[in-house]
């Protein structure tokens, strides 16, 4: 693993490569991150290292003993008391989310409302932590599900809010502590996490946040990996920073919770309604500017539609002014740096220069991509295979059904997806044969649901966020077994000598 | 202290103008309570009926955030609810404290269960049917609560059901209409919508008329009872009759069962703390002791002297034997050191809960109104196929 691997962006050493814009300064023991649109800096955050991070999982340690040892209720009380408390950190969340990140105000209330709904389910599933019994003609046997200790969290800058909050309330919910390694790209929005659930009465050190300098990520991340408390680790990012994460977790056999890349296909069935099929490609393809693991990275649209379905899509996107113009509920803002609006640049170049129609955008300035469309996407275009994560909607025609399905699963990802169709029953039954974790028939990819899974299958990573399955991720089961009476010494316990196994 | 009849989202008197007066323990006349008529009745059958497929539809988040609501406005009418239930069903100030807390403690688990009528998927044949279960709630349900935690009970009635979308007919105690009249308002406060929740006082004397007349309702579509088993009897027979399902929470005394092998001061101190009077818990309890010969005058010497009534019997098998004659009981208690025994002991006993060296109190405030329970209790599943939307396999 190189020193960057561990973030998708380039960070800095002794400054950028000729050309390039600093997204960091490191001095005097703080890392001060740069406002990707202007340079000013954005937040200014302990440099911290292995050291410091070892003492923070240290002190979340510490903290194990008596927040697991509280009941449920003063959990929930906690979790609930932090959803409520939202609306008075909103101002501050709001400024760290755009300087940061170059978060639209439309992007900053998405993360307050979906992080809301984050604790409030969390402090529902405190209630639900239940475990089992059985009886059988021997004894009882109990399965206690148990807190594990320190979780390891580990959340992107693209939702900083949302799925910083995301990576730990579950977490404490099931009453473990938990170290939240926050983005380098945005430490002062995952900071505010911290404040916002102590102003919410958690214990000291239940939460702690490891802020660093870009060059430090891996030896942070393998430094809480490989501490004896940290039990569970989750990580919502790159692909190819979760297979990092994965194989350290591997190395120390700790379970993880993985939600990475994607390239989500929507597919337009020729029944489709068109209308409302352009407005979720719209809204899946350049909201946050496609930074979205979940975004609708391949419009899939059957050939007898494909024209009226492009022309529409090319109105939505020229309408989609970057820099500042509202439309569709929402508007563009810059891309986390400029190095990035660079690749997406180079992605469009490549499969326009491969045979994709340019059918609106293509341009940019500094950080801000134009909303761009791209009509005949094949197989050879990088942008066909690799994760783009910028504001361009790739359409992919299709001659049939079959072939339609056939591009859907024609990736390494398999998140989220999303069929078009009037036809219900045959959306259901086209839903099953797409290999994703989601699936929305008549709606957008993105979509976000703490009471519901969330997660992916091959190279989007594997365990589910949301949902009751949550409880497996966050807690460990124990089977406590009570026999009616003492087994009658070692001959009894054996297979056929009639003691139960 | 006066109460009025909440129908649709109005407090009004009664049709005829008729009501009854409220007592405290000593039978001083306390207040007046709008008395309800066979049409008060039929009317709040009716805003509950017509408010159903509204509140049905709700986002169970927004169901989630009123319910919680409740909970905050059963805080700030602390002291006008303090005031009532002391005067009418005589509580102390620290037991009204504690039934608000266990109230406020049911309404949070029904607000974290408002999402939590789910369903099933199963999995398809080779025929290509889709099949699910899908819970729904039921309808316009009846709630009638006891008047001896007149707060929690009356709470417990009524939340589950709402936060998973039912709507509600609650018949207030006549033992304590304006404590129940005060919890309507709290519902009002947290802003469901009208008809969400109907609040009936019934005078005693047309009590059991009334009460029939709402559980023949062909909208009613669930009834729930906590009180005396004598009454419990008579709602389940006429619910059975209307085939409307029926949650009865009927009083029974709480076996407290004391073995040879017993650590004796504990037992004492359970039986002490249960002999007598209303108990901190959600109900009352008065507990039947039943104590093994080996213990049983060790035990006696250790009472107080007005606790000398107590059932002797040979062995646990006579004890569990005793326990059970009475039929379920709301509570037990097995007080031994040997936890294996005892706890095999309690899977035979006939209660609702059993303690095992801990006082016989009915110790979940929601009993099988709450959790999953009450999420089975309070909802319908709703089997649904559907032909050619699902192949045999995945792929």
């Amino acid at each position: 693993m190189t020193r960057s691997e561990l973030e998708q962006d380039q960070p800095v050493d002794g400054g950028p490569p000729a050309g390039e814009v600093r997204t960091h300064l490191v001095a005097d023991g703080y890392c001060l991150r740069l406002n990707p649109v202007d340079g000013s800096v954005a937040s200014r955050v302990p440099a911290q290292g292995p050291r410091e991070a070892i003492a923070v999982a240290n002190a979340a340690a510490g903290a194990f003993a008596g927040w697991s040892a509280t009941a449920p209720a003063e959990r929930r009380a906690v979790l609930q008391r932090a959803a409520e408390l939202i609306p008075s950190f909103a101002g501050e969340i709001h400024r760290s989310m755009r300087d940061e990140t170059g978060a639209t105000d439309e992007w900053v209330r998405f993360n307050l409302d979906v992080a809301r709904r984050h604790l409030e389910v969390a402090a529902d599933l405190t209630g639900r932590i239940t475990g089992g019994v059985r009886r059988d003609g021997a004894g009882l046997s109990f399965s206690f599900r148990d807190p594990v200790g320190v979780c390891l969290a580990i959340a992107p800058w693209n939702a900083p809010f949302v799925l910083g909050i995301r990576s730990v309330a579950t977490a404490l919910a099931c009453g473990n502590t938990a170290v939240l390694k926050a983005s380098e790209m945005c430490p002062a929005t995952h900071l505010l996490i911290a404040r916002l659930l102590a102003a919410a009465d958690l214990p000291e050190g239940a939460l702690g946040i490891v802020t660093h300098a870009p060059d430090r990520a891996e030896d942070i991340v393998g430094a809480l990996i490989g501490h004896d408390a940290v039990r569970r680790v989750n990580f919502t990012g790159s692909t190819r920073a979760g297979r990092i994460v994965a194989g350290l977790a591997a190395r120390h056999l700790k379970r993880c919770l993985l939600e990475l890349g994607g390239k989500a296909p929507l597919i337009v069935l020729e029944d489709a309604d068109l209308d409302a099929a352009v407005e979720a490609a719209t809204f899946g393809a350049f909201f946050n500017q496609g930074q979205i693991c979940m975004a609708t990275d391949r419009i899939i649209v059957l050939e007898p539609v494909a024209e009226a379905f492009v022309g529409r899509l090319r109105a939505k996107a020229q309408a989609l002014q970057t820099g500042g113009i509202w439309a569709g509920g929402f508007r563009l803002g810059p891309m986390i740096s400029e190095s990035v609006a660079g690749r997406i640049g180079e992605l469009v170049a490549d499969a326009v220069r491969k045979g994709a129609d340019l059918v609106a955008g293509g341009g940019r300035r500094g950080p801000f991509v134009d909303a761009t469309v791209l009509d005949r996407v094949e197989p050879g275009m990088t942008i066909y295979a690799e994760e783009c994560f910028g504001p361009v909607a790739s359409i992919c025609r299709a001659r049939s059904e079959d072939e339609a399905i056939g591009i859907a699963n024609d990736t390494r990802y398999g998140l989220s997806a999303a069929i078009f169709s009037r036809d219900v029953n045959r959306a259901l039954r086209l839903s099953r044969r797409i290999e994703c974790g989601i699936c929305h028939i008549n709606g957008t990819t993105l979509n976000d649901r703490p009471d519901l899974p969330v997660g992916g299958m091959r190279d989007s990573g594997y365990g589910r966020f949301g949902g009751v399955q949550m409880l497996d991720e966050f807690s460990e089961t124990k089977w406590v077994d009570l026999p009616d009476s003492p087994p009658g010494g070692l001959a009894a316990m054996l297979p056929g000598a009639g003691a139960r196994l | 202290m006066r109460s009025e009849l909440l129908i649709g989202g109005v407090w009004r008197p009664a049709a005829n103008g008729a009501s009854f007066p409220c007592h405290d323990r000593t039978g001083a006349v306390v207040g007046q309570a709008a008395a309800a008529t066979t049409a008060d009745a039929l009317a709040a059958v009716e805003a509950a009926q017509v408010a159903f497929p509204g509140w049905a539809a709700t986002d169970s988040s927004w169901r989630r955030g009123r319910i919680l609501a409740v909970a905050h406005a059963l805080a700030e009418r602390q002291a006008d609810l303090t005031d009532a239930a002391m005067a009418e069903a005589g509580a102390t100030a620290e037991r009204i404290k504690h039934d608000l807390q266990l109230a406020t403690a049911i309404l949070q688990e029904a607000a974290a269960f408002a999402a939590g009528a789910g369903g099933e998927v199963i999995p398809p044949g080779r025929d290509g049917r889709l099949s699910v279960s899908v819970a729904r709630p039921r309808g316009a349900c009846l709630g009638i609560a006891a008047p001896d935690a007149p707060i929690s009970l009356a709470v417990r009635a009524v939340a589950m059901a709402v936060a998973v979308g039912n709507t509600m007919v609650f018949k207030a105690s006549s033992r304590c209409p304006v404590t129940h009249r005060l919890i309507g308002n709290c519902f009002c406060d947290a802003g469901l919508p009208p008809g969400v929740i109907n609040v009936l006082s019934v005078a005693p004397d047309n009590a059991p008329q009334i009460i029939e007349t709402l559980i023949r309702a062909e909208e009613i579509r669930h009834v729930n009872f906590t009180g005396p088993a004598c009454v419990a009897r008579i709602i389940g027979r006429v619910a059975g009759e209307a085939l409307t399902p029926a949650l009865l929470d009927a009083d029974g005394s709480a076996p407290l069962i004391v073995l040879d092998d017993a650590d004796i001061a504990t037992a004492v101190a359970a039986a002490v703390a249960c002999g007598f009077g209303p108990q901190a818990g959600c109900r009352p309890a008065t507990c039947r002791v039943i104590v093994t010969e080996g213990i049983a005058d060790d035990f006696l010497a250790a009472l107080p002297g007005q606790l000398k009534s107590v059932l002797r019997v040979g062995d646990a098998g006579a004890a569990v034997r005793e326990a059970n004659a009475g039929g379920c009981s709301p509570a037990a208690a097995i007080f031994s050191r040997d936890t294996v025994g005892a706890l095999k002991l309690a899977e035979g006993l006939e209660a609702v809960i059993c303690h095992i060296n801990g006082p016989p109190l009915p110790g979940e405030p929601q009993g099988g109104f709450g959790g999953r329970a009450g999420i089975a209790e309070f909802t319908v599943l709703r089997r649904i196929t559907i032909a050619g939307a699902a192949p045999p396999g995945p792929l």
